[in-house]
């Protein structure tokens, strides 16, 4: 009888130990624990952000208990200051602008790849295209003459500016003129631009009209050029880092997705623009890994230095979040 | 006599002092967008004074001048016509409601399309919409011209050109200065707009360069200029109406002085 | 003596804005099938017309509208809520008038465009940043209107009613302001205008949700027949929102001249 009640403190004993095993799992686990989070992310109604809605369609961004709200801008000029501010939390934008930003030591970092060019001219997206019967035939003829650019002083005149200098021109005597991506070929058919620098899927209209390709520049500057990222604010990221974490894992399972899966991105590129679907159809796509592409990053950071948008290179380091 | 000196005093110290709370509030700002008042000064003197009057200044007045000018003509002839015969105007009315609805970035696509990415094509986005101000006004001042005015040159036989020009426009000039001041700082506006595309300078197109490049003080100086500017072409507006109203403000006198 | 003349609904009146209208919309037609402009950016005005009718019966389209609408009943109100009564004061004290000049006419050319990134800073990119720029831009055309009309009542009335007694608020209420209501209501129709181009172009450019942001979406998509379309449909929108205002308008001014049919001649 004495040793039964003997037994029972350390029955006890052994019971509270076991429940507190039981009740120990909350410290870093599983991500089904973790809590369920709402990102505006601010976005472009353009092909190049068809991962983010892919991942959305496809659970990825569910399975890390993250609910996308995607707010659509204009252009990367008004998703910065709201990724700044607060309003939104993470952005998509081109990374000639985040160089541009981070060299003012605006507090971004770039945390996900956005899209890619081709890793050769066959995969090609963009082009500098001339009119039906210009006399322009090669890069070396553009000096002198007027090219359209979408945002001047930007990722454009990079890769132009550059494939001249490759081609033995002088960047200098090019006259740019921004012109929107939808109103260039218009302008260009027109005659008021000689050239124009346009991608998807003016691109594939102009060809469609007639116009000619005269240089891949994204595909030139360097195979699989990094053309635009995903962003957040410092503070977002210091406050936040798991979320930050889950988004990268679900938009890199959305990149590689968006990769394979060329009808479905068609069709759901349709579903945020209004891009009319033959059209859709029958362009080229971008390209998207879920690898950042880093020399990419530091080749437009010099190439915006020589050109003269920045003053100093912003430090790659603060720029982009590493693992 | 005081109370002019008490007036023009306060016109110019209240500015003067809300720009001192500005600076005083600013002072040790950290947040991006709103730098301290001093930086944007330092900022405005290195940039427009003198650097890039010749370069942005000029050709961003010249381009609101023409635009400007062209709205006023065309408005001021066209309301004449509208406001004179009630046919035409019911007629044209649907349509001048219309196309002043148009938000001003909608008519970039279709003014490029027409004129190109040059000076035509911004001219014609500044003076499309400074158009319907005057022109609303100019009607509304020669269809409310005081009957009695209206029927006492009826009784003189006094008909066509000369009507229009000694009764009614005169009746009707108060009301198109109102519309054209309006369209003053409507041009500005437009000036900005329009040179939101395809454009190789101008002041809009310096403010909209910095903003895309987060040259913030440099934004900021931009905005600051429009506002002086502004300020100037109003002073000079109120000095030509002064003029060009003397026997209307004599009759009226109004509280303006 | 004149006769009163009875001014019946003839047909050819009422027939007259039509013809306004359709005449001018052949004009484009013609220019457009002409391929005078190229019709693969500028379509015929039918093709518009009937992309407008596709989209009106879809749901996304009113609810475009419907958000449109809001961030300018919101913007107007502010504006009027701030213009008119600022301007009355204002206008009728000249030291104040003095005073307030510089900051007015400092204030008032700052393009709302200008003021974009900042209102997104500060208010977001939805319906407050839209609103704040449409009330920004309304507010100065109904404050000057408010203060052309205050100042250019007849003296020879303020006088008088100054000579028989009547102290300042009254003076006010029953000769400065039934003097430039006129004024003032030219201010609203003109603000009423110019808040709702500013929504749409603040919902173009910010992408705040609504028409512009309509307009947008199909501009980038190369979309041309329906951001004519909606384009089409802005206009309508300022049509109808004019149409309202010119009726009220007639409604409240009966008694001014500018309002009465002309007597027979």
């Amino acid at each position: 009888m004495r040793s039964l009640r003997a037994l029972i403190p350390l029955l006890l004993v052994l019971a509270v130990g076991c429940g507190d095993d039981g009740g120990g799992d909350d410290g870093g686990g599983a991500g089904g624990a973790a809590e369920p989070q709402t990102l505006k992310v601010g976005v472009i109604p353009i092909a190049d952000v068809a991962p983010l809605y892919l991942g959305m369609e496809q659970g990825f961004f569910e399975q890390e208990g993250l609910t996308i709200e995607p707010q659509l801008a204009e252009g990367g000029a008004a998703i910065v200051p709201s990724v700044v501010s607060g309003d939104y939390q993470i952005g998509f934008s081109n990374t000639t602008s985040l160089i541009i930003a981070g060299s003012k030591k605006l507090p971004v970092q770039i945390i996900s790849q956005g899209v890619l060019a081709g890793e050769t001219t066959e995969e090609a997206w963009d082009g500098v295209i001339v009119p039906k019967g210009s006399d322009i035939r090669e890069l070396g003829d553009l000096e002198g003459r007027t090219v359209a650019v979408n945002t001047l002083n930007n990722v454009s005149q990079v890769v132009v500016n550059t494939a001249l200098k490759e081609a033995g021109a002088d960047y200098t005597k090019v006259k740019y003129v921004e012109v929107p991506f939808p109103d260039m070929n218009a302008a260009l058919e027109s005659g008021r631009v000689d050239a124009a620098f346009q991608v998807e899927p003016g691109y594939s209209g102009g060809l469609a009209a007639g116009s000619e390709n005269i240089s891949n520049a994204y595909e030139e500057m360097a195979p699989n050029y990094t053309v635009a990222t995903y962003f957040a604010s410092k503070q977002y990221i210091a406050e936040n880092g798991d979320v930050v974490e889950r988004f990268r894992r679900a938009m890199q399972q959305s990149l590689d997705y968006a990769a394979q899966h060329d009808e479905e991105v068609r069709a759901i590129v349709g579903t945020y623009t209004e891009i009319p679907q033959e059209v859709l159809d029958k362009m080229n796509l971008p390209v998207w890994k879920s690898d950042l592409n880093e020399p990419t990053i530091e080749q437009t950071s010099a190439a915006a230095k020589e050109y003269g948008f920045i003053e100093e290179e912003p430090s790659l380091d603060e720029l982009i979040l590493r693992d | 006599m005081s109370r002019r000196v008490l007036g023009t005093a306060l016109e110019l110290l209240v500015p003067l002092a809300l720009l001192g709370v500005w600076a005083a509030w600013s002072a040790g700002s950290e947040t991006y967008y709103f730098p301290p008042l001093t930086d944007i000064l330092e900022t405005f003197a290195d940039t427009w004074l003198f650097e890039r009057v010749g370069s942005d200044v000029v050709p961003s007045l010249v381009r609101l001048g023409l635009g400007y000018g062209i709205a006023c003509a065309v408005a001021v002839a066209l309301g004449l016509a509208l406001g004179l015969s009630r046919p035409l105007r019911r007629a044209l009315d649907p349509v001048v409601q219309f196309l002043r609805s148009v938000p001003p970035p909608a008519l970039l696509p279709f003014g490029i399309l027409v004129l190109g990415v040059g000076t035509s094509m911004k001219v014609f986005i500044i003076a499309f919409v400074c158009l319907w101000p005057v022109l609303l006004n100019t009607v509304d001042g020669v269809a409310g011209v005081d009957p009695t005015q209206r029927e006492t040159a009826d009784s003189f036989r006094i008909g066509g050109r000369d009507r229009v020009l000694h009764v009614v426009l005169p009746a009707a000039a108060p009301q198109i200065f109102a519309g054209m001041r309006t369209s003053l700082s409507l041009a500005l506006i437009l000036m900005v707009i329009s040179e939101m595309v395809a454009s190789t300078n101008g002041i809009g197109y310096f403010v909209l360069q910095s903003q895309r490049s987060f040259a913030i003080p440099e934004m900021w100086s931009g905005i600051l200029l429009l506002g002086i500017l502004g300020y100037l072409l109003n002073v000079l507006f109120t000095i030509v109406e002064r003029r060009v109203l003397r026997w209307h403000r004599g009759a009226r006198a109004s509280a303006l002085g | 003596m004149t006769t009163l003349a009875v001014r019946r609904r003839t047909l050819p009146d009422a027939a007259l804005p039509w013809l306004g209208l359709f005449g001018v919309a052949a004009v484009f037609e013609l220019l457009s099938r002409a391929e005078l402009i190229n019709s693969r950016f500028f379509p015929p005005i039918s093709a518009m017309v009937g992309r407008l009718a596709e989209e009106a019966v879809t749901g996304s389209f009113w609810s475009a509208v419907g958000n449109t609408l809001q961030g300018w009943a919101l913007g107007l109100g502010i504006a009027g809520a701030i213009a008119v009564p600022a301007g009355i004061v204002i206008g009728s004290t000249p030291l104040l008038y003095r005073a307030s000049r510089g900051v007015i006419e400092f204030l008032r050319p700052i393009p709302s465009v200008a003021l974009i990134p900042l209102a997104v800073l500060v208010y977001g990119s939805g319906l407050e940043s839209k609103v704040f720029l449409a009330a920004f831009a309304a507010t100065w055309p109904l404050l000057m209107q408010t203060l052309y009309g205050v100042q250019d009542v007849d003296p020879v009335a303020t006088d008088t009613a100054r000579s028989f007694g009547f102290p300042r608020g009254q003076r006010l209420l029953r000769v400065t302001l039934p003097s430039a209501i006129p004024y003032i209501a030219t201010g609203v129709r003109i603000s009423a205008a110019v808040a709702l181009i500013l929504v749409v172009t603040a919902e173009l450019v910010i992408g705040a949700p609504g028409l512009g942001r309509e307009i947008n979406l199909a501009r980038q998509g190369g979309n041309v027949e329906l951001m004519y379309a909606l384009i089409l449909a802005t206009g309508l929108l300022g049509m109808a929102v004019n149409a309202l205002f010119t009726w009220t308008e007639r409604r409240v001014l009966h008694w001014h001249p500018s309002q009465r049919t002309a007597v027979a001649r």
